[in-house]
C-alpha cells in the first residue's frame, strides 16, 4: 500500500528536516485540497502528523485537520500527541481510522495496552523511530531526543501479543532526508515478524526504493517529502508498487 | 430523511461525512421512538458484538428495528448485528438477516482482514448496481457472515464471506463504503436509490 503523508504545523502542510523543528519547511499547498488530490490519484490510505500537538499536547490542531479530513473518502491514520485516552477517543470520534502512537508506545506501555484492549487493536498503529546502536534497533522518544529502555523487537513483539498488525518504523538518521530508505531496518523487521504490516517512512526518494521496500515485504510505503517536492507522483508510486 | 442510529459506540461521525458528500443531511438518532419517522436508516457499528447487542437491547432499539419497514441497512458490525446470531461473545443478534456470523478463518493470512479487497457479485439487486469486477472496498473485521440465500455479494481472505448480504428491507455491508472511495461513493448512493 502507497501511503501519502503530511505533516502539519501552524496550520500549515510542512516538513521537517530529522524532526527538528528549526528546520521547518512550509509548502503552499491548503491541507484539504492536497489531501483530496491523493485520493483521486488512488491512494488507498492516509497519514497525517499534528506536529504542534506532538511539541505541545495543549495545542492540538483538531479543528484544521477535522475540516480538512471531512471530504475524504478513505481511511486515515493520524500522529502527533496522542498522550491520554480522550486524545484516542477524539481523533476516532473525528473519523480517523486509526491512531498512530509513537512515544507513549515505547514510553507508557501499561498505558497504552490499556487503549488498545477498550478501542480495538485494529484501531492502533503503533510507531517506533529508531536508531542503529551497537546493541541492534534502539527506539527513541520524545522527539527523538532520548532513548528507550526496550529493544525494537521487544516492543513489536508486546504490540504483537495486544492484536496490533500495523507498525510504523523509521530510522531516525534517514527522516526527510531523501538518501533511501533504511533497507536493513525493514529487513530485520520483516526477518523478525513476517504477520505483521510494517509501514516504512523516512527517506524514500525513488520510485526504486519503493520497489525494494515491497520485495522486502513491508506492508506500506509512507510517502511524505518526495510526493511534496514532486520526485514522482502517487500514480507512478502505486504502479511501481503493484508491479514490484 | 435518513437517520444514523446513535448506540453509543460507533463512530457515527466518519458514515454522517460520507452521507454529507452525497447531498443528505442525515440526523442521528438516539431513542427508538424517533426511527418509524424516517424514510431510511444506517445501523453503523464499531467494537464488540456483545456490547453493542446488550446496547440495543437495553434501549429498546430491538423493537423499532422490528417493526421498521423502510430500507435499513447496517455498516461493518452493524451488518453483523442484524443477523441471527454472532460467535463474537456469543450471542443472539436482531434475527433480521437470515445466517450465523462466524470468525474468519483466515489460515495464514494476518487477522484482522484489514485493508482493501476484491468483491464478487452473486446476486443482481438494486445495492449491486454498477459493480464490476475489478472494484475493491476497505475492509477492517475478524468476524463475517457465512455466504447463504441472503447474500449478494462476496469477499474472500481466507475463505469466502457476505460482504453485502440483503433481505427484505434489511441489508448489510461487511465492509467501509464511507471509506471506500468511488466504490463506496457509488454503493452508499445505491442504498438511497433502492426502493422497496
Amino acid at each position: 500500500m502507497i501511503i501519502p503523508a503530511l505533516d502539519v504545523l501552524q496550520n500549515q502542510i510542512v516538513r521537517l528536516y530529522q524532526g527538528k523543528y528549526d528546520t521547518a519547511q512550509f509548502y503552499p499547498f491548503e491541507l484539504g485540497a492536497r489531501l483530496q488530490d491523493y485520493e483521486n490519484s488512488g491512494a488507498g490510505k492516509l497519514h497525517l502528523v499534528d506536529l504542534e500537538g506532538a511539541r505541545d499536547p495543549n495545542k492540538k490542531q483538531w479543528q484544521h485537520i477535522q475540516a480538512a479530513t471531512k471530504a475524504l473518502n478513505v481511511p486515515y491514520q493520524v500522529g502527533g500527541g496522542i498522550r491520554s485516552e480522550q486524545d484516542v477517543a477524539d481523533w476516532l470520534e473525528a473519523g480517523a481510522n486509526q491512531v498512530v502512537i509513537g512515544s507513549m508506545a515505547v514510553e507508557k506501555r501499561e498505558q497504552v495496552k490499556a487503549w488498545i484492549e477498550k478501542f480495538g487493536s485494529e484501531h492502533f498503529v503503533i510507531a517506533l523511530d529508531v536508531n542503529k546502536t551497537d546493541n541492534g534497533w534502539a527506539p527513541a522518544t520524545h522527539g527523538w531526543l532520548s532513548e528507550s529502555e526496550f529493544g525494537l523487537f521487544e516492543l513489536v513483539d508486546f504490540y504483537v501479543a495486544l492484536g496490533v498488525v500495523d507498525f510504523l518504523c523509521t530510522d531516525i538518521s534517514k527522516d526527510g532526508t531523501m538518501t533511501g530508505p533504511s533497507f536493513a531496518l525493514y529487513e530485520d523487521l520483516t526477518n523478525h515478524n513476517s504477520e505483521i504490516k510494517v509501514q516504512a517512512s523516512g527517506g524514500v526518494s525513488s520510485l526504486d526504493d519503493i520497489a525494494k521496500l515491497k520485495k522486502l515485504g513491508v506492508g506500506g510505503v509512507i510517502l511524505g517529502k518526495s510526493l511534496l517536492d514532486g520526485a514522482f507522483n502517487v500514480e507512478e508510486a502505486l504502479a511501481c508498487y503493484q508491479n514490484a | 430523511m435518513i437517520a444514523i442510529i446513535n448506540t453509543g459506540c460507533a463512530n457515527i461521525n466518519s458514515v454522517r461525512f460520507a452521507f454529507e458528500r452525497l447531498g443528505k443531511n442525515p440526523e442521528v438518532i438516539t431513542s427508538p421512538e424517533q426511527l418509524k419517522g424516517f424514510e431510511r436508516a444506517i445501523l453503523p457499528g464499531v467494537g464488540h458484538a456483545s456490547v453493542a447487542m446488550k446496547r440495543l437491547k437495553d434501549a429498546g432499539w430491538q423493537q423499532a428495528i422490528d417493526e421498521y419497514q423502510r430500507p435499513l441497512m447496517g455498516i461493518c458490525l452493524g451488518m453483523q448485528l442484524l443477523c441471527d446470531s454472532t460467535e463474537e461473545g456469543n450471542v443472539d443478534c436482531l434475527g433480521k438477516i437470515p445466517g450465523v456470523v462466524k470468525h474468519l478463518e483466515v489460515g495464514t493470512l494476518t487477522s484482522p482482514h484489514m485493508g482493501w479487497n476484491d468483491l464478487s457479485v452473486l446476486k443482481e439487486h438494486a445495492l449491486t448496481k454498477g459493480l464490476s469486477a475489478q472494484d475493491q472496498v476497505y475492509f477492517v473485521h475478524s468476524f463475517a457472515h457465512t455466504v447463504n440465500d441472503a447474500t449478494l455479494v462476496s469477499g474472500e481472505y481466507g475463505q469466502a464471506f457476505s460482504a453485502i448480504v440483503a433481505k427484505d428491507n434489511y441489508a448489510g455491508m461487511q465492509f467501509h463504503p464511507e471509506r471506500s472511495a468511488k466504490v463506496g461513493t457509488r454503493l452508499l448512493q445505491n442504498f438511497l436509490d433502492w426502493q422497496l
